[in-house]
């Protein structure tokens, strides 16, 4: 059969040309929405003074360039010390939801005890009832452990916080791990413990990773509890510090400019590490429930 | 055979000691570390605050129980209701805005993403990018960047034209809280994206190409099988988008106005509400039993949106088999 | 000697009985096949025996010791899954040598009975493959050499062939035979495939909702099925089964035939009869000739053989099993003989009258 150019092959095919050009137009135009202002910050924050106010939109130039602003954060602002706050924070409490979470999933999803159901139920409450809430009552709380001005103070309530989200997904992707791995290593002779680690464990990793991406972003940019529980010079966040450094210096623009690119920059090289995780992580099962 | 089974009882009870099995030491040991943290430091705070609410705090430091006194006041004495009804207002309009904004504008990323174009995961990780960044920053950029002072809105509008439609936004009472809702829809409309996006490429392909084959268009096909198979998806953005409401917006309003809700209390919320009540300013002292009242209030706000949800929105719409 | 022996094995789920009471003796070296329709219990009882599910009521005895609180690694037993559950993090030699390493076996020793597992399945080349870089086949093989290396006392296979494509399973269940035939160790087998139970087993154990309903080699459940569901569930394509009615003296008419005389011991039976014949039992005539006469509906031609469907006049459909080049087509009109020592009778409650020793058909 010879092909033939007939017009409605024609027409066909300008049709899908114009309708993925209007994808690419409304996907180009929001994606520049969603960056520009991003973008703009962190090239200002390269700029001194007159560079920043009389050309915003310019990349710097060497007339403009600058890192003054950096220079201002680095030696007023203590940022090493915020950074390894948060860090500290944000890693250990990572560590304590995806251990315990993977630990209380793979109990409901394996085993059949009486209160299995209304377990999963209490524990996946906290998805709907923000922690924040009980803020009154964690203050004295971390009062009367005398906790206050500590990052233990915030492990706890991060890792109070992650879990039920974290229990969920894992038990979801824990149900659908075959039965028969576990029961092969039975045979084998490992302990429930061993099981858990050294068989479930790593089946769940490629989960673990997008948990651990999706709890880590609240954790890192939370403003709220550093500054009910941890405001103390010591204990401060990155998220913090920049709040208050910007408050103390709204005058000096690079300085600002510089602080907040410091405080975005991490995340984003994080997320360029993750992303694809992150992706495929959610489109594999984080919306199942 | 019953002598067999008689000898190998037996036996067995003289048998060198095995492993048994069964046993539920092990369960409660994977369920402790969660069940404690996640009760101590979750549920009996909630519990907590409830229970704080309804005691008034005296001048000496102890507490007498006052019943819903506390929500009497909050609701009913003219000081505290005016902030209260306003508040929770301001929150239902937040709501809205990301009902209208935030969510079509995901599900319109979401269907052109999942129809795979060229670039689509950069057009994807890119969008996502404000998601992940703290709202203070979040708040502060947008602060500069619509700022008169620097002048970056007002000057790329007047590059197209629009230079006159410029205002200080976030400044001017009636504009300030939509300026915010905004900045909070530019900043979170990566997750009904991602969630819809997800949920728009688990329709199995066969179910579009019998779809096609029965020669409904691209739209069709979009409004007729892909829209009500993630209906549950959107219920789930939905109930999300409130509970953020009232959580997530307070960071935000907190690093771009303050904690007044400025100007002229027009984006003062419940969570800002909460924390002056709880924390005090500078004309009111803080007010730990006032603090959990509102809280609580929340909480229950909370309790009814999702119930509505639970019982109303999630039952009318059928999970199907995919 | 027995080597496992169940005794009024039940299992509950809650509130409900899965199994209830099972009774069976497997001698040393025997291979025993399971097999019963989806859901009948094959698996939850093999998985008592293993010790993955406990057991809620009776024993289960493993060599001469009772074994219902024993763990499984302490059964002297090795299994073999449906879906392999190889280890996906490590690789063909680590997966095989897992269990032993784990029991603080010596080095040597693991490397020895590894290499050993390997080289009777044909595994040396991939031993340092991980699972996912292995074919199905493989995986199986991978799977079962992990068992050969525990050295078990008693094998357990839970469906092992049922992922592998039709070739790959005649092939891998003549390896399964040939390695029973060289290890002579004991093996419980599950399998739904009549098939395999048929090529595989020593004896076959048919089981319905938890109930046993025959143990015998496999020619006895051919011949002298018990029971209609045995008779049905073993021989491919299935027996066909026609209502039929007492006509005196040991005889008996269905779908319009004359008397028919039956090998069976006579037995007291008010209800209704069913008559059944395998479809390879069933000879062709001419029309007009032989038991019943009918019309062939379909014929199916695998080449070497032939399926005909044809329609008694009383309506019943019965199969026959003809020669590859038959010449009738659908709707011809043919006459069916059905040879009276091949048949079989079922009383109203679907139990076999017993069947006289049986001779031509066999012979
Ligand atoms: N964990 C469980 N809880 C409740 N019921 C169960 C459980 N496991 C099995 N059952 C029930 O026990 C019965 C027997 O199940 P089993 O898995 O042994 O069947 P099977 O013969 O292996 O079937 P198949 O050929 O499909 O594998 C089924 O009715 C099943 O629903
Ligand atoms: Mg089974």
């Amino acid at each position: 059969m010879s092909t033939v150019d007939t017009t409605r092959a024609r027409r066909g095919r300008m049709g899908r040309l114009g309708a993925a050009a209007g994808v690419h137009a409304v996907l180009l135009a929001y994606t520049i929405i969603a960056i520009f202002p991003v973008l703009i910050v962190v090239l200002n924050s390269f700029k001194n003074r007159r560079g920043i106010f009389t050309e915003p939109l310019a990349l710097p130039r060497t007339e403009t360039f600058s890192v003054e602003g950096y220079a201002t954060v680095l030696t007023e602002g203590n940022f090493l010390l915020y950074y390894s706050n948060s860090l500290i924070v944000t890693v250990v409490s990572l560590f304590l939801i995806l251990l315990f979470g993977a630990m209380a999933a793979h109990a409901l999803s394996e085993y059949r005890f009486k209160l299995n159901a209304l377990l999963g139920v209490y524990l996946i409450l906290g998805i709907m009832v923000p922690i924040r809430l009980g803020t009154v009552a964690i203050l004295q709380l971390m009062v009367d452990l005398s906790l206050v001005n500590t990052l233990i103070s915030l492990i706890l309530v991060y890792t109070a916080q992650g879990l039920p989200i974290a229990v969920f997904i894992l038990t979801e992707f824990m149900r659908t791990l075959s039965r028969d791995i576990k029961d092969c290593a039975r045979v084998d002779g490992l302990s429930e413990y061993r099981i858990f680690f050294e068989v479930v464990l790593p089946l769940v990793r490629p989960v673990l990773a997008t948990v651990a991406v999706f709890s880590m972003i609240p954790i890192w940019n939370d403003l709220w509890f550093p500054l009910i529980l941890a405001s103390s010079d010591a204990t401060k966040t990155v998220t913090l510090g920049v709040q208050q450094f910007i408050g103390q210096y709204t005058v000096n623009w690079s300085a600002v400019l510089a602080s907040l690119s410091i405080a975005i920059l991490p995340v984003l090289v994080l997320y360029a590490i993750f992303s694809r995780q992150l992706i495929s992580g959610i489109t594999a099962g984080a919306v199942k429930g | 055979m019953t002598e067999i089974v008689e000898q190998a009882i037996g036996r067995s009870r003289t048998a060198r000691r095995r492993r048994k099995t069964g046993g539920i030491t092990h369960i409660a040991v994977f369920l402790a570390p969660t069940v404690l943290i996640y009760s101590i430091f979750s549920i009996y705070p909630l519990i907590e605050s409830l229970r704080l609410s309804l005691f008034d705090g005296q001048p000496d430091g102890s507490a007498v129980w006052i019943g819903l006194g506390n929500y009497a006041t909050l609701l009913f004495d003219a000081n505290w209701a005016v902030r209260f009804w306003n508040a929770l207002w301001n929150n239902l309009i937040l709501f809205f805005i990301h009902m209208i904004v935030q969510n079509p504008l995901g599900l319109l990323l979401a269907a052109l993403l999942s129809l795979a174009p060229r670039f689509g995961g950069t057009y994807r990780t890119l969008i996502f990018v404000p998601t992940l960044l703290s709202v203070v920053i979040v708040g502060f950029v947008w602060e500069l960047i619509l700022s008169p002072l620097w002048g970056v809105a007002e000057g790329m509008m007047s590059a197209v034209g629009l230079g006159w439609l410029y205002a200080p936004w976030l400044g001017l009472e009636d504009s300030a809280l939509t300026a915010v809702s905004l900045i909070s829809v530019w900043q979170y409309v990566g997750i009904p994206m991602m969630l819809i996006y997800a949920a728009l490429l688990s329709i199995p392909d066969e179910l579009l190409d019998a779809a096609r084959v029965d020669g409904l268009s691209g739209f069709a096909i979009f409004w007729k099988i892909k829209l009500p198979l993630i209906l549950p998806t959107l219920g789930i953005v939905a109930i999300l988008t409130y509970i953020g409401n009232f959580t997530s917006a307070f960071d935000l309003i907190y690093s771009i106005q303050g904690v007044l809700g400025p100007p002229d209390y027009s984006t003062d919320i419940m969570g800002t509400l909460m924390f002056r009540t709880f924390f005090g300013q500078q004309t009111q002292i803080g007010d730990i039993h006032m603090g959990a009242t509102v809280a609580s209030m929340m909480f229950f706000i909370i309790l009814i949106g999702v119930t509505i949800y639970l019982l109303g929105v999630q039952r009318r719409l059928t999970r199907y088999e995919m | 000697m027995a080597q496992l022996v169940l005794q009024d094995v039940r299992k509950r789920f809650g509130k409900v009985e899965v199994i209830h009471g099972v009774d069976l003796e497997v001698k040393d070296g025997e291979f025993v096949v399971f097999v019963g329709p989806s859901g009948c219990g094959k698996s939850t009882l093999l998985r008592m025996i293993a010790g993955l599910e406990e057991v809620s009521g009776g024993d289960v005895v493993i060599g001469d010791e009772r074994m219902n609180e024993v763990a499984p690694s302490d059964r002297g037993i090795a299994m073999v899954f449906q879906s392999y559950a190889l280890y996906p993090h490590k690789d063909v030699y680590g997966n095989m040598a897992f269990a032993l390493r784990h029991a603080g076996e010596d080095k040597k020793v693991i490397d020895e009975r590894v290499r050993k597992a390997a080289d009777i399945l044909g595994l040396e080349d991939l031993l340092k493959r991980r699972p996912k870089e292995l074919s199905g086949g493989q995986r199986q093989r991978v799977a079962i050499g992990r068992a050969i290396v525990r050295d078990p006392a008693i094998f357990l296979f839970d469906e092992p062939l049922s992922n592998l494509d039709a070739a790959l399973r005649v092939q891998m269940r003549v390896e399964i035979l040939r390695l029973h035939q060289r290890l002579k160790t004991t093996m419980v087998y599950v399998t739904h495939d009549q098939v395999e139970a048929m090529t595989l087993a020593d004896r076959i154990v048919v089981l319905r909702d938890g109930r046993i309903e025959q143990v015998g080699t496999p020619l006895e459940l051919y011949h002298h099925p018990k029971n209609q569901f045995v008779a049905g569930f073993i021989g491919s394509p299935r027996m066909n089964f026609l209502p039929a009615r007492a006509a005196g003296e040991g005889r008996v008419t269905a779908a319009g035939s004359g008397p028919i005389e039956m090998p069976v011991e006579p037995r007291a039976e008010a209800g209704e009869l069913t008559l059944g014949i395998r479809p390879e039992h069933v000879e062709m005539v001419a029309p007009g000739q032989g038991t019943v006469a009918g019309e062939v509906l379909v014929a199916e031609r695998l080449g070497g053989e032939t399926f005909l469907h044809v329609e008694l006049d009383g309506k019943e459909t019965v199969v026959v099993k003809a020669d590859g080049g038959v010449t009738q087509k659908p709707a011809d009109r043919v006459g069916l003989r059905f040879p009276p020592e091949a048949l079989h009778l079922f009383g109203g409650d679907g139990q076999a009258f017993a069947r006289r020793e049986r001779q031509g058909v066999i012979a």
